[in-house]
């Protein structure tokens, strides 16, 4: 059986997960290997750029909302599978109206459902792209760590210092989960302001024991070919922007457990110091 | 040809040697290791006579086992207890421990097994063949719960009936997961079989329950409600069945019958169970719930709905407070709410909902000398008690209130002045809380057993209306005649001795018996009666303590003997010898001590109230005369019977 990478990006909300998954996704495509995005967020915004302009979102929570999982047949979880552009395949959680519910749920059952059918596992994919929602702030947002779907975590942060703690957190999560094999392959800079001091962020990194493999800049071309419903590398082939997402992509498959560090949980106080400098 | 069944000779099953001797255990009924319960049956004809006990309503065994070696029992129906025990205690010689973790329900058409775990399925179906081996009319059923989605669970693994070797869909052998698919359910539902269990429910004297262990979760969980009504509301045999159950039926229709049975003779209160499942917990399960209370209220036309919450809708968020105004609203509803986290166990939870639902009406005041009785079984006993309350003292009954439950008359309950709530601990913590904050005034004499705690009860009763029974010329006439005959029984009494066997555990039972639903106080009653007592204890295990326990109860210490036995040959020995003259046993007819010339006694003859004290002392006089036993002793010896197994 083919060796898959599995990848998950996870990142303080907005930082641009899903921006940064689905240029990787496109990379991934047009080298010719077969990928899966999955979005594990209720707003199945995910896999947006991926698929068609028309294209309907059909997440698994609308299908679970009608039908009880345990009765789900292969065309049902085969259903859930949407075709994307460079014949990426794209998977939507959903989730509850915002208020009621339970997300975290949600994505934990999506992966039981997925591992049961011997999607993750299956060997049919290449790279399997995992965009995951905010911070993980319950089991449930953990699920592909838990449940052994995933193998790389990266973490986009931004100089901005919410994105930062959010990314210490995340990183206490891949520790937590280490012993199924997970383990943190880096961090991913995606900036806001192109001019921003970078100090603090390199300290973080090293404190953290974690290099970034990548700085995307603010860029407009990102901007503009989200706009048209597109990824940058697709709108924008030749840019500077799809070079560093080119160089990235192979960091990021090149990347193994054995040349990964060991990320170092930073504690309140010490981040307090490493954000704003020593008080 | 006929297939020849193997054997183990009876010599080998009673080599049980490494088991401490079960003994004549108060209360519990251990008789687990003791070979002589096998009562010359094989396995196929205990069984057989177990299924005979009442061939239209079918013996329910409701079980979980808790432990390897030991398990609790309570039941009204001895002899099927008897019979089961047997049974499984020989099964026990072979397979020790393999009954844990299961529920089992015996029909007269098959097994019914709920296991928790289904990694045990082969086990189960190996211990099935074995027990009911080729009973013609025993079929095994072996329904799994997976609800919890244990990662080897039979529901992880997506498994269906036809998966399973040799069992197609529709089978009636069906093994079948017991979760979300609901199959398990549409199982019991399409062979008439939950209508039949339900009989037998509320039958109530033909039921059984052994029940230990954890029920968590179940309590809400859809797929058991019918299974969970005998969790919660169960007593030592005596169900207090406080709930009804609506549920909906194969058809997916609301089924809101008030069934009819012993303690349900009007209307009781009802609670919703809204099956939210995974998606909903996921999802939101708001929309659910409104619609299914809507329907359920308007179905009620008028009659109160009572909603017991398990955790998870309170952990998903669900604004229930606001779903049931907006219900009442509309439909002119009264629906009751209780949202609770943890364990949703009944009778507490009830309690509150009814509290809820009388807190409303506390604009009336009560008048003249009325009383409610909280948590008193309605018997005959109880109607001498209350008639005496009336004719001596003008006291009128104006309702008993719990376990059985009238909807209808509950807006009268504050017509009465005085509640009365029965003191057996396990209710009484929860009627402390519930009912004192009620504006009445409440008292909570002594468990009207013997002739000591009735008066007592009854003076306790007058005394609140400031009626003093010494200055009732017409009760003192009564209670001095009612008395002359007590003492008259109680001098012939102190001829006689009784023996008790315990074990450790019982102990705690014997001396504080109103921690315990029958809550009689045996040993206290027993000494009032002026019966010499004999306890022997059959596990050295914290003796001395208990002894002491034991003997610190007692007014006339130089009367009672406490002491320890632990050899089978020393307890048979004891039962026919310096026992005494009547053994307690749960077990009717109890072989091992009719073969010794003795009779036996339990609980089951104690009655409540000044009438019912003097007629216990007689029955149990009358016990301790009897020759019967002692003339027949010689046919009650037991005969070795070989085992068949597969």
């Amino acid at each position: 059986m083919k060796k898959v990478n599995k990848i998950v990006i996870y990142g303080k909300g907005g930082i641009g997960k899903s921006m940064i998954a689905s240029n990787l996704s496109m990379i991934y495509a047009r080298q010719g290997l077969k990928v899966l995005q999955i979005g594990c967020d209720p707003k199945h915004d995910s896999t947006i750029r991926l698929l068609g302009e028309r294209q309907k979102i059909r997440t698994v929570m609308d299908i679970v909302a009608k039908k009880s999982p345990v009765n789900l047949t292969r065309d049902d979880v085969a259903s859930l599978i949407m075709k994307g552009k460079n014949n990426i395949d794209c998977i939507e959680c959903g989730g509850p109206k915002p208020g009621v519910g339970c997300a975290g749920r949600g994505i934990l059952l999506m992966s039981e459902i997925l591992s049961d059918a011997g999607i993750i596992n299956g060997g049919e994919y290449d790279v399997i792209v995992f965009d995951i929602l905010g911070d993980v702030v319950c089991g449930g947002f953990a699920a592909p760590l838990k449940l052994n779907f995933a193998e790389k975590v990266f973490i986009a942060i931004s100089e901005e210092l919410a994105s930062l703690y959010a990314a210490n957190n995340i990183s206490q999560a891949v520790l937590h989960y280490k012993n199924n094999g997970i383990y943190l392959g880096g961090l991913i800079l995606n900036l806001r302001d192109n001019n921003a001091d970078l100090k603090h962020v390199g300290r973080f990194a090293k404190r953290l024991n974690a290099d970034i493999l990548a700085k995307i800049p603010r860029s407009k071309k990102i901007a503009d070919a989200e706009h048209r419903n597109n990824t940058a590398v697709e709108a924008y082939p030749s840019s500077d922007v799809a070079r560093i997402f080119s160089g990235l992509a192979k960091d990021i498959l090149e990347c193994k457990k054995t040349s990964s560090r060991k990320p170092r949980y930073i504690g309140e106080e010490a981040l307090g110091d490493i954000l704003y400098g020593a008080r | 040809m006929a297939r020849k069944q193997k054997t183990i000779p009876f010599e080998k099953q009673a080599d049980d040697s490494k088991f401490k001797c079960g003994g004549v255990s108060a209360y519990s009924g251990r008789w687990f290791y003791d070979r002589s319960f096998a009562c010359g049956d094989s396995t196929k004809d205990l069984f057989r006579k177990l299924m005979n006990l009442s061939p239209n309503s079918p013996v329910l065994l409701d079980a979980l086992f808790w432990e390897h070696d030991f398990f609790k029992i309570r039941l009204f129906d001895r002899q099927a207890k008897e019979y089961f025990l047997a049974a499984v205690g020989h099964y026990q010689k072979d397979k020790k421990g393999l009954y844990e973790k299961y529920r089992c329900a015996a029909l007269p058409n098959g097994f019914v097994i709920l296991s928790r775990d289904g990694a045990l399925k082969a086990e189960a179906e190996k211990t099935l063949s074995c027990l009911a081996g080729n009973l013609g009319r025993i079929k095994p059923h072996v329904l799994f719960d997976t609800a919890y989605n244990d990662r080897n669970s039979f529901l992880k693994k997506r498994s269906r009936p036809e998966d399973l070797p040799g069992k197609a869909p529709g089978n009636c052998g069906l093994f079948d997961e017991w979760g979300d698919s609901r199959v398990g359910h549409t199982f019991m539902f399409s062979r008439s079989l939950l209508d039949r269990i339900t009989q037998v429910k509320l039958s109530g004297d033909k039921s059984m329950s052994l029940r230990c262990g954890d029920v968590e979760c179940n309590n809400m969980y859809y797929p058991f409600n019918f299974f969970d009504s005998f969790f919660m509301f169960n007593t030592y045999g005596r169900y207090v069945p406080i709930a009804e159950h609506i549920f909906r039926n194969d058809r997916g229709q609301l089924d809101a019958r008030i069934r009819s049975g012993r303690l349900f003779k009007d209307i009781i209160s009802c609670y919703g169970a809204i099956e939210l499942k995974n998606e909903d917990v996921i999802l939101g399960g708001d929309e659910k719930i409104y619609n299914f209370l809507d329907k359920l209220t308007r179905e009620r036309k008028g009659l109160p709905v009572f909603v017991l919450c398990s955790c998870i809708s309170k952990v998903i968020g669900s604004d229930l407070d606001s779903l049931v105004k907006r219900i009442n609203r509309k439909n002119g509803a009264r629906i009751i709410c209780d949202q609770n986290i943890g364990c949703a166990w009944g009778q507490e939870l009830v309690l509150n909902l009814l509290s809820g639902y009388l807190s409303d009406e506390k604009s009336r005041e009560g008048h003249g000398k009325r009383i409610n009785l909280v948590g008193f079984e309605k018997d005959h006993a109880l109607e001498e008690l209350t008639g005496l309350l009336r004719s001596f003292f003008g006291i009128e009954l104006n309702m008993v209130f719990l376990p059985e439950v009238d909807l209808r008359s509950l807006g009268s309950y504050y017509n009465a002045r005085l509640q009365v709530l029965n003191p057996v601990e396990i209710y009484a913590k929860a009627y402390r809380r519930v009912f004192r904050k009620m504006g009445i005034g409440s008292v909570e004499p002594p468990a009207p057993y013997g002739m000591k705690r009735s008066t007592a009860w009854i003076r306790s009763i007058a005394g609140f209306f400031k009626t003093r029974a010494d200055k009732n010329k017409s009760w003192k006439e009564y209670y001095n005649r009612k008395l002359a005959r007590w003492d008259e029984l109680v001098r012939e009494a102190r001829k006689f001795r009784l023996g008790l066997v315990v074990g450790d555990e019982d102990a705690a039972l014997l001396v504080s018996p109103e921690k315990y639903p029958f809550g009689i106080p045996l040993l206290k009653c027993l000494e009032e009666m002026g019966f010499g007592l004999n306890i022997l204890f059959t596990s050295s295990e914290g003796f001395e303590e208990n002894k002491k326990r034991i003997m610190d109860l007692f007014e006339h210490k130089g009367r009672h003997k406490v002491e320890l036995l632990n050899d089978k040959q020393g307890l048979e020995k004891w039962i026919a010898g310096e026992g005494g003259d009547c053994i307690y046993s749960d077990i009717r007819e109890d072989a091992r001590i009719m073969s010794s010339g003795k009779s036996s006694f339990s609980l089951f003859i104690f009655e409540r109230g000044i009438e019912g004290a003097v007629r216990t002392l007689e029955e149990l006089l009358r016990l301790c005369r009897v020759s019967f036993f002692k003339r027949y002793k010689e046919y009650g010896k037991l005969k070795p019977h070989p085992i068949a197994i597969e």
